[in-house]
């Protein structure tokens, strides 16, 4: 959410973005409608994209870690309603950011150590240059 | 898990959009992977 609220800076050093998620498609619409992202949401159950960038699942220590934890706790208390996953949705798997140049290569990457863990927007800001 | 590092090819895969057939509203994404593409400077 972090990078949408920021994303006229990333527009700004001539970025588009995508976002994968292991959700069903059918999932995904909604999210999409309620966040109004300005950039697409992929769904990718079967976790292809995912081990196509070698992002794998996390150790359930580190899934529940304390941080993780408070995170939902501040995020029930801003008045986020959270939900049970849907059925096939593992929360063990992580996320991760890249940043991919125009020539194809990869420019960046953070693979999550928890889903907590995610680069600070001004980290990508400035991988990406002015 | 080998994840690709900086320098290399970013990997291709193919996905499918949400396509708008659901009633429940999603309040996470999960875990996602977030790619940001740059594209050349016109």
């Amino acid at each position: 959410m972090e990078v949408r609220d920021r994303w006229s800076e990333f527009e700004a050093r001539n970025a588009s973005a995508l976002v994968v998620s292991f959700a069903e498609p059918e999932a995904l619409d909604d999210y999409q409608q309620y966040l109004k992202l300005p950039y697409p949401i992929a769904a990718d159950p079967n976790r292809k994209a995912y081990a196509a960038y070698g992002v794998g699942r996390g150790p359930t220590w580190r899934i529940w870690s304390p941080r993780v934890i408070w995170q939902y706790i501040t995020l029930v208390a801003r008045g986020r309603k959270l939900q049970k996953p849907r059925q096939n949705e593992d929360l063990s798997q992580l996320g991760a950011d890249f940043i991919i140049a125009p020539q194809g290569h990869l420019q960046y990457t953070h693979v999550s150590k928890s889903p907590s863990d995610r680069p600070p927007i001004d980290e990508l800001l400035r991988e990406m240059g002015t | 898990m080998i994840v690709p590092t900086a320098g290399k090819p970013a990997p291709t895969f193919i996905a499918s959009l949400a396509d708008g057939t659901t009633t429940r509203p999603q309040d996470h994404l999960g875990h996602p992977l977030l790619l940001i593409f740059l594209r050349h400077l016109a």
